[in-house]
């Protein structure tokens, strides 16, 4: 676009060398350019924009990671391979942090042996430890592979383990553990999963462009998405995305109620995201901005209500348990559903009273869901397109 | 030191020719004119009084009773009083003078008549300077100068009405009057409760460091702002504002010499204390002093004057000294130093390290390998400053930044260790403490670590955080950099430069995820390190010039 205004502009200035007879034409060229900036500007216009917001290990990069997938080219074998020294990087530092984190529980809870590694894996987890620190990790061999594993199946770092919360043990740290093999061979290149599953701290603003192609081929609105880092440090550049925002997908780890920010250790990361919620929903510019909340990892959340009770958070301390099995977790879910809605209604002022809020559960790693999710999602925001237009 | 000189210097009134007709100069230099608003009775009385004394006729005014009429020396004392009944003439305001002029009056008599004139109607005038005294702020006068020379001056007043204003009132009451931004240096004024001309002089120096802090580039107020709402929380600001401080700008003005004031204060030095203005121009004073002292052996009173504005002003230095020094002991002393560092970027530079200003032409270009480890090629300057440039465009460039500065850190001798604590402590301040204003994504535990540490000048302080975040930028930054538009352009640059070198073809660039729209004018990292053109990418390196 711009190119072609340039030569447009080199066309005006030749033709203006000819002579002043050409001021008509010179009228028609300035038209054209002018008309084409309109059409661009309002191509831009059909272009949505989409901003994932929340937390740090909220999940929206594997949000971002599932639209490339779903609605772009997927990744390529390169792509791939690029992803093998990230999901290396993971399995050196959740050893690193388990191991580092068995001896401080060690010290902590002094007279208990629970955390004391068994003398022949002590070497091993101080040499891995090391490595964990080190900027260039080696590739995972085969001779790694078992001392890691020999670690990791050591009472003491799964007993660590269980108090994993407390911690800063990445979520995927049991999906490598168990495929760890596979990640070591020599041919390795990461699979969907692997790379859905990996690791990587945001930083910054990263951007893309899709379009949720129904079934029925018609192309679908074009979106633009956003996505951000979340830790504390991150969030104050969110500001310079807020204009013109059609929907907020806000993502909520419903799963980290028993764990500490990243950032600061003292710092509940559900508190933290009702925080956050409340201050992305006050914002001024968002006062006719859609919101999408995903009530996302509720994969994780499934196995842990049964194993932590939800009202160890301050936010949910009023919860009481009504029954086992799926029924509880259905309860659980509804009850974290409640409050979010809840906290969105009290925050919400006569100004954004025509906005749309939808409410979804997520896990950001199941393809289906998030595909389902994200036809709602469009099916949402055409619908409230249509409805502004005034034809529904 | 008065003693000694008095007994063996005193002139015999007889023999010697008596002072008064030595250096009959202009008394309005000496002696200001009364008025009773500029120029307070009782300073006048003062100034007449020391003037008087110098020239030995202290004796014509304090109601000594001149000799009879019959006396040989009659005939001189009467010369010598009508010389000094000039001097009160001369030293008048018109309106007043017309009320004291009497041609057979005695010095003396004018004098005592004077008094009467101020002194008078004590009652009612004291209650109407009390008042004003107490209400007397720092918001009612044009400056600071003024209003602590009010205070003053109102102070003398109450005095010449008989109703003296102890010290400790006179400083609480400078204290009261000043708003909230001296709160700081208001309580610690209250706690120690020093001399007037102390207290005068730390509130004055405060008021210079807040003027130099409102000079200061204010690079940081977007980010600063777009912060607090980020969080949500208030921020420290303390520690933002020191930021702003090291942006260049030393924490205090430069402390020069100033010629200028030199002479002024020497001309007002008769006046009191109250012409020393501030610490800045006690220097000044001192050596002046110093040289008069030096010089003028011969003139008693001189020496005396002298002596007594050495001590005062050496004690003034040291209480200034410790004041600025507590705080900042490097900068201060670099303002003292260096009057460019005003113009100085970046921390680095200001500390003189090597190295950490602009590219220059003959830094080593570099045949970059995407597949070599990111901090390897960070040490290549002309790499790092293209990766920061990309890092600041995706809003990502606070970690780039860190680094660079570590870097610079690690240049500085590990047994400088003055420099390097600054270094470190600037580095915390912006880049580490909890809402810093380019604070970096590290960990709990690491930036506990940072903060908490005992030894600032350790070698390692930043190791792990220099660490993590090295794993940050190549996992997460140094894909998307690969794939930008300023790894093009370094590479166009790093082939331009090497001639031998040839332009290797661009092939299969993937659109860089990492957004190019994304530029505002308020962009919060934005840093002076490469004079950059507004963020047009035109494909030229606009820092290479």
């Amino acid at each position: 676009m711009l190119d072609t205004v340039v030569q447009n502009m080199g066309l005006l200035c030749s033709r203006h060398k000819r002579g002043n007879q050409a001021t008509t034409e010179e009228n028609d060229q300035a038209a054209e350019i002018e008309r084409r900036i309109e059409q661009e500007t309002k191509a831009e216009k059909h272009i949505q924009k989409l901003l994932l917001l929340g937390a740090g290990e909220s999940g929206k990069s594997t949000i971002f990671k599932q639209i490339k997938l779903l609605f772009q080219t997927g990744f390529d074998e390169r792509e791939l391979q690029s992803y093998t020294s990230v999901i290396h990087a993971n399995v050196y530092q959740t050893i690193k942090i388990l191991h580092d984190g068995a001896k401080e529980l060690g010290l902590s809870e002094a007279g208990s042996s629970k955390y004391e590694l068994s003398v022949d894996n002590k070497e091993i987890g101080e040499k891995l430890s090391d490595i964990g620190g080190r900027l260039d990790y080696p590739r995972l061999t085969e001779e790694l592979v078992q001392d890691i594993l020999k670690v990791w199946r050591d009472p003491a770092i799964q007993e660590t383990y269980a108090r994993g919360n407390e911690l800063q043990v990445p979520d995927c740290a049991d999906y490598f553990m168990e495929n760890l093999q596979r990640l070591s061979e020599a041919n390795y290149i990461p699979t969907k999963e692997d790379v859905l599953h990996a690791r990587v701290r945001t930083t910054g603003v990263v951007e893309t462009q899709f379009s949720p192609v129904g079934e029925n081929k018609k192309s679908g609105e074009v979106y633009r998405l956003y996505d951000v880092g979340g830790q504390r440090n991150e969030r104050r550049k969110w500001i310079h995305l807020f204009d013109g925002v059609t929907a907020v997908i806000f993502c909520a780890a419903i799963s980290e109620y028993d764990q500490t920010l990243f950032e600061d250790e003292n710092r509940n990361r559900i508190m933290e995201t009702k925080e956050l919620f409340e201050w992305v929903l006050k914002q001024k510019c968002f006062e006719k901005t859609s919101f999408m909340l995903f009530l996302n990892k509720f994969d994780i959340f499934e196995k842990k209500v049964s194993k932590v009770p939800l009202n160890v958070c301050e936010w949910f301390k009023d919860y009481q348990p009504v029954s086992t099995g799926k029924q509880e977790v259905e309860h659980a879910y509804e009850f974290v559903k409640k409050k979010f809605e809840e906290l969105y209604y009290q925050n919400v002022t006569c100004d954004h009273q025509d906005r749309v809020f939808k409410i979804y559960r997520t896990t950001a790693l199941d393809q289906k869901l998030v595909k389902k999710t994200f036809k709602l999602v469009d099916e949402t925001l055409r619908r409230r397109n249509l409805f502004e237009a005034g034809l529904l | 030191m008065a003693d000694s000189g008095s007994d063996s210097t005193a002139p015999d009134k007889s023999q010697a020719l008596h002072p008064v007709y030595t250096t009959v100069t202009n008394i309005q230099n000496k002696v200001r004119i009364l008025d009773g608003i500029k120029v307070t009775y009782s300073s006048w009385v003062k100034l007449f009084k020391l003037h008087a004394k110098g020239y030995k006729v202290s004796d014509h005014i304090d109601g000594t009773n001149p000799p009879v009429e019959t006396d040989p020396t009659y005939a001189s004392w009467a010369e010598i009083d009508a010389i000094v009944l000039q001097w009160i003439y001369g030293t008048l305001s018109d309106d007043l003078l017309a009320r004291i002029l009497d041609t057979d009056a005695s010095a003396h008599a004018a004098w005592v008549k004077l008094q009467e004139i101020f002194l008078n109607n004590k009652g009612s005038r004291a209650a109407a300077l009390e008042n004003e005294f107490t209400n007397l702020s720092l918001a009612g006068c044009s400056s600071m100068d003024e209003y602590c020379q009010k205070l003053k001056a109102i102070s003398e007043q109450l005095s010449d009405v008989d109703q003296p204003v102890s010290e400790s009132r006179l400083v609480f009451q400078l204290v009261l009057g000043l708003p909230f931004e001296y709160d700081g240096v208001a309580t610690f004024i209250n706690q120690s409760s020093p001399a007037w001309d102390v207290a005068r002089n730390m509130i004055q120096l405060e008021q210079q460091r807040q003027a130099a802090r409102q000079n200061a580039p204010s690079n940081q107020s977007v980010l600063m702002t777009s912060q607090a709402n980020a969080t949500g929380t208030p921020l420290p600001t303390p520690a933002a504002s020191q930021q702003q401080q090291y942006a260049g700008t030393p924490a205090y003005p430069p402390r020069s010499f100033d010629h200028s004031s030199q002479r002024q204060n020497y001309r007002g030095r008769g006046r009191g204390r109250n012409s020393f203005r501030g610490g800045r121009n006690a220097g000044g004073v001192w050596v002046v002093s110093y040289i008069l002292h030096e010089t003028r052996e011969e003139i008693m009173w001189l020496q005396v004057t002298t002596r007594c504005v050495l001590l005062v002003v050496a004690s003034f230095l040291v209480v200034a000294f410790f004041s600025i020094s507590f705080s900042q002991p490097l900068v201060s002393d670099m303002s003292l130093n260096k009057k460019e560092s005003f113009n100085l970027k970046t921390m680095g530079e200001a500390l003189g390290i090597p190295d950490s200003g602009l590219l220059s032409l003959d830094d080593p270009t570099l045949d970059v390998d995407p597949n070599e480890p990111l901090d390897k090629l960070l040490l290549n300057k002309r790499f790092r400053l293209s990766f920061m440039e990309f890092a600041d465009s995706c809003l990502a460039g606070e970690s780039v930044h860190f680094y660079n500065e570590v870097q610079q850190l690690e240049k500085i001798p590990v047994n400088d260790h003055v420099k390097r604590i600054y270094m470190v402590r600037h580095i915390i301040e912006k880049y580490i403490s909890t809402g810093a204003p380019m604070e970096v994504n590290i960990s709990h535990k690491t930036r506990q670590e940072i903060i908490t540490t005992l030894d600032l000048a350790h070698p390692y302080l930043f190791r792990n955080a220099v660490n993590e975040l090295l794993q940050l930028m190549n996992m997460n930054l140094a894909k998307d950099y690969w794939s930008s538009i300023f790894f093009l352009k370094f590479k166009e640059e790093a082939a331009m430069r090497s001639v031998d070198h040839e332009l290797e073809q661009v092939n299969g660039w993937t659109f860089s995820p990492r957004p190019s729209s994304v530029h505002c004018p308020d962009d919060p990292f934005y840093q002076d390190h490469v004079p950059r053109d507004p963020p047009s990418h035109d494909g030229h390196g606009s820092y290479l010039q």
